[in-house]
């Protein structure tokens, strides 16, 4: 084999372990599989108060960035203005970017806020919720779920009066 | 140039790369070199070889940039603190005014600004008004935490809770932004 065929071999080697690197290998991301409406009437105002402070989630270098009236807004020119369709669909698409594929129960928005002896994990954050049956986990959970239903929106609505922020 | 000589210089230059590394700031130092210099003095711009520290200086910058338990050039170390302004715009805080907080295990701590518009709250070994905006607590704040401003018959609470942050200022600069809710104020948004 000349140097010239071999040279040419090994390019086509480093191709083809690229290209084989860039396959799609299988797996399945849920992205967008939850209604952004009901995002915005049932869940947002829970996860502003508890998650989406300047100082936690409303900043753009820690995972699962929130958007927020009181927090992070898109841009300088939105302060003070009330959130926008923009921002609400993309706090959903960071919900859904988080832990593509977990199911309702074990999603890291349910488990990272929890008590750890709830079945939570370490969250710097702190423990937000001592059991699974607080308002705001079984409201989360039933959002994740795709659910809409009378017993969702009962949650939620126990889990806002918890957090609910006073006027501006 | 022989193999001696020859590492001789790489270790030199080795030593040299580690020296300078070892030289520069630390994130800190480099967070509170970034402050600038004072400028609360009532629209007098102080210098910075006036900045002698004390409870007045640097009103509406973040505090704990020089006052936190892992990095203290100001030498004090603080638990919480702040400025309250009278209104956006301001250069320098309101003094009088009641800063009421409250946190998650029901702590509640009350405490006066200085005439900088400035508090602070330092872990002792009782409650003690130190004057100056000065308090001392006796306890370690459990986040989060409330918080309500009041004077001369205003009263504003804040809308969100203070989740870990100890400097106001980290989230309330001078400046509305997308990062920045504006200087903690009595009036206006």
């Amino acid at each position: 084999m000349t140097r010239a065929r071999l040279g040419l071999g090994l390019l086509g080697l480093t191709a083809a372990a690229l290209a084989a690197g860039c396959q799609d290998v299988g797996g399945t991301v849920a992205l967008g599989v939850r209604d952004e409406a009901v995002y915005a009437r049932e869940v947002h105002a829970v996860l502003e108060a508890r998650c989406g402070t300047l100082d936690c989630h409303g900043d753009a270098r820690r995972p699962l960035r929130i958007y927020a009236e009181t927090g992070l807004r898109l841009r300088d020119e939105l302060r003070g203005q009330p959130l926008t369709a923009e921002e609400l669909g993309d706090n959903l698409r960071a919900i859904e970017a988080i832990d593509p594929g977990a199911a309702a129960e074990d999603h890291l928005l349910v488990r990272k806020p929890l008590a750890v002896a709830a079945g939570g994990q370490r969250h710097l954050g702190g423990e937000l919720w001592a059991t699974r049956t607080a308002a705001a986990p079984t409201c989360l959970v039933a959002f994740l779920g795709g659910r809409d239903d009378a017993a969702m929106a009962d949650a939620c609505a126990a889990a806002r009066a918890e957090v609910s922020l006073p006027p501006p | 140039m022989s193999r001696r000589t020859l590492a001789q210089v790489a270790t030199l230059a080795l030593a040299a790369l580690l020296a300078a590394g070892c030289l520069g700031e630390t994130p800190e130092e480099q967070a509170a070199r970034a402050l600038g210099p004072d400028t609360c003095g009532g629209g007098r711009r102080r210098g910075e070889d006036d900045d002698e520290g004390g409870p007045e200086h640097r009103c509406g910058q973040p505090c704990l940039f020089c006052h936190s338990a892992s990095y203290n050039p100001g030498e004090k170390i603080f638990i919480m603190a702040g400025t309250v302004f009278t209104r956006p715009g301001d250069t320098v805080g309101v003094g009088g005014a009641e800063v009421a907080l409250e946190d998650a295990a029901g702590h509640q701590v009350s405490v006066l600004t200085n005439s900088t518009g400035n508090f602070m709250l330092s872990r002792g070994s009782s409650l003690q008004q130190r004057g100056k905006g000065q308090v001392r607590v006796p306890f370690d704040l459990v986040y989060p935490v409330s918080v309500v401003v009041r004077k001369d018959g205003v009263e504003r609470k804040m809308r969100s809770h203070i989740q870990r942050e100890a400097s106001c200022a980290v989230c309330h600069a001078a400046a509305l932004s997308a990062t920045s809710a504006g200087h903690v104020v009595l009036e206006g948004p």
